[in-house]
């Protein structure tokens, strides 16, 4: 799965390129764990599908990274995907926010 | 354990095959090579050129050799498929066999050496061992035709005929051999499929005979059910808790959903059904239950999430006490429709996790809808999904019918809206509904129902407990 990283001072965005995230493509956004900053944005922006094994996957990569005290947003998330996230509790540890919102963190 | 007998069938079974189908393709090669080496020696007779006559009987017994390496496929191990070291031994020799007989008697015979290769190659079931080692061959025939006639030394007038013939005899039984060896490889692979779907089938079988009946009736409650998995078997499920006390009386429904689907969703959906059944029995509150259950799953080794609701029903109150792990929102068909907004985490995420939990009061004819999320994932032959709100607009459409007519109609419009797409997840749908009868009809009889006593529920909202002599918690 292609993910782009940018890194800001104290800001990682992750951009999931891919269609869909699945078992493996979530795997990978873990295995970037160690790159996020304290304040960590994940863009869903090109992403049409998550099935079970990626919800699953990226609800142990978002309760690990905030035990870890890390803040996590997501943005570009669609309305389908937003009703899964609120279902499986996802957004207590990483809520749905406009980019523009987080323009200021971004600059910071 | 491999006993004697089973080696011996083994080694039948093989001998028969090769008899039924090779046996004449090499008898009939091994004839034309006789006939060959027959021709050859008389016409070295009658030219009066005994000198001519043992290279070509070399040549001819080196042509059965090779025959016999390219038809055979046991000739370099006991078990029809050679090991590395068997395979390179093999190649060794017979490059050194051929070469040999070249340096004997010219470059005629090293156009075995082509089939020769491939055949050997083709015993690995490489195809780019094929083409590379029967390009090598071709090459090494080649450069010696350049060497024995472009240099004019050629020691030996050999029959041309006979050894075009055993070349020719040979490629065509080296491609029947290739041939076979893949017929061979559809052969066992249709096996193994017919194997697997009839497994699967009774795996299939056994999955839905460990399911709750689909329709259930339970005094003042109807339920219906239908699980759909995509694959012959699958990770949804529903599930009835029965009240210990009230015979065929149901005191709680369950509905969940293993991430994945297949072989491993199934066994993961049967441990946790497993630790479910444990965990109801044990307790009342449906968010200790569940937390229970997660905890439980948390100490097994999990290989992934499962979404869960479990509805407890208080038959003394008609009402449905909720708990939610990640599970969609049930709805509530009354005069209206509603969802019912339940966030939770999934089971098998992370330990601890505690489980909030809502009443419903229900009135009479109210209808409570359970689905997994392959019913708003579902998609059409465009990819397009059938959404949450095309559910819930369904639903609202079907007011007023019976919960196996609900449950009939629902499938229905997913199934149109499908298009005959295949499956893409388990579906799985359940509809409760709550219709009171009079009170002199069948009641559950409760005269020896355990008093209930009234206890602290902490953060629930729970505050009556039924506790038996032993002092155990039942529902």
């Amino acid at each position: 799965m292609a993910l782009k990283i940018d890194q800001g001072n104290d800001v990682t965005i992750i951009h999931i390129q891919n269609d869909s995230v699945d078992a493996i493509s979530a795997r990978e956004i873990a295995s970037v764990g160690d790159q996020m900053k304290s304040n960590t944005i994940l863009d869903f922006g090109s992403v049409m599908f998550i099935n079970s094994a990626g919800i699953s996957a990226l609800l142990k990569l978002v309760i690990e990274a905030r035990k870890q005290g890390k803040k996590l947003y997501a943005v570009n998330v669609t309305a389908h995907h937003r009703k899964v996230f609120e279902m499986v509790d996802m957004l207590r540890y990483m809520p749905i926010a406009k980019m523009e919102d987080l323009l200021p963190l971004i600059k910071a | 354990m491999l006993v004697e007998g089973q080696q011996s069938n083994n080694k039948a079974s093989r001998w028969k095959w090769l008899n039924v189908a090779e046996r004449r393709i090499f008898v009939t090669g091994a004839a034309v090579s006789l006939l060959a080496i027959i021709i050859a020696l008389i016409f070295g007779l009658l030219n009066n050129a005994p000198n001519s006559i043992w290279p070509v009987v070399a040549q001819f017994a080196v042509s059965l050799i090779v025959l016999g390496f390219t038809v055979w496929d046991y000739m370099l191990g006991l078990e029809g498929r050679p090991n590395e070291n068997e395979w390179k031994r093999g190649a060794i020799i017979c490059a050194i066999i051929v070469s040999l007989t070249a340096l004997l008697t010219g470059p005629y015979y090293n156009i075995m050496l082509t089939p020769l290769l491939v055949g050997l190659a083709q015993r690995r079931n490489d195809q780019m061992k094929v083409i590379t080692l029967g390009l090598s061959g071709v090459g090494l025939v080649a450069i010696e035709l350049l060497i024995f006639y472009g240099f004019q030394v050629q020691r030996f007038n050999v029959d041309g005929a006979g050894t075009s013939l055993i070349a020719i005899a040979a490629l065509t039984l080296a491609l029947a051999s290739l041939m076979r060896h893949y017929q061979s490889e559809v052969l066992h692979f249709k096996e193994e499929a017919a194997n697997k779907a009839s497994e699967m089938e009774v795996a299939h079988e056994i999955q839905t005979s460990l399911m709750p009946p689909n329709n259930f009736t339970s005094g003042n409650w109807t339920l219906s059910a239908r699980s759909l998995p995509a694959l012959d078997v699958g990770g949804d499920f529903f599930e009835y808790v029965k009240h210990p006390h009230l015979d065929n009386t149901i005191s709680g429904i369950a509905i969940g959903d293993v991430a994945g689907k297949g072989i491993p969703a199934a066994l993961q959906m049967a441990v946790v059904r497993t630790l479910f059944r444990v965990e109801a029995r044990r307790r009342i509150f449906p968010g200790e239950t569940l937390m229970s259950v997660n905890m439980a799953l948390q100490a097994e080794r999990s290989f992934g999430m499962v979404t869960m609701l479990y509805a407890f029903i208080d038959i003394t109150s008609n009402t449905i006490h909720l708990a939610n792990a990640g599970h969609n929102y049930p709805l509530v068909l009354g005069e209206t429709l509603e969802e019912i907004a339940l966030p939770g985490v999934p089971l098998g995420i992370d330990d601890g996790i505690e489980y909030d939990e809502k009443i419903i009061q229900l009135t009479p004819g109210t209808s409570l809808i359970f689905y997994t999320d392959g019913v708003p994932e579902a998609m059409d032959c465009n990819g397009d999904l059938y959404t949450f709100e095309r559910f819930k607009d369904a639903v609202a459409a079907n007011k007023g019918l019976e919960p196996e007519e609900m449950v009939e109609q629902l499938l229905k419009e997913i199934a149109d809206f499908t298009e005959g797409a295949p499956q893409s997840d388990d579906i799985t749908l359940l509809v409760l509904s709550y219709h009171p009868q009079p009170a002199d009809l069948d009641l559950p009889k409760i005269d020896n129902l355990p008093e209930p006593v009234m206890v602290e529920a902490g953060g629930n909202r729970l505050t009556e407990l039924m506790v038996d002599e032993d002092g155990v918690n039942w529902i």
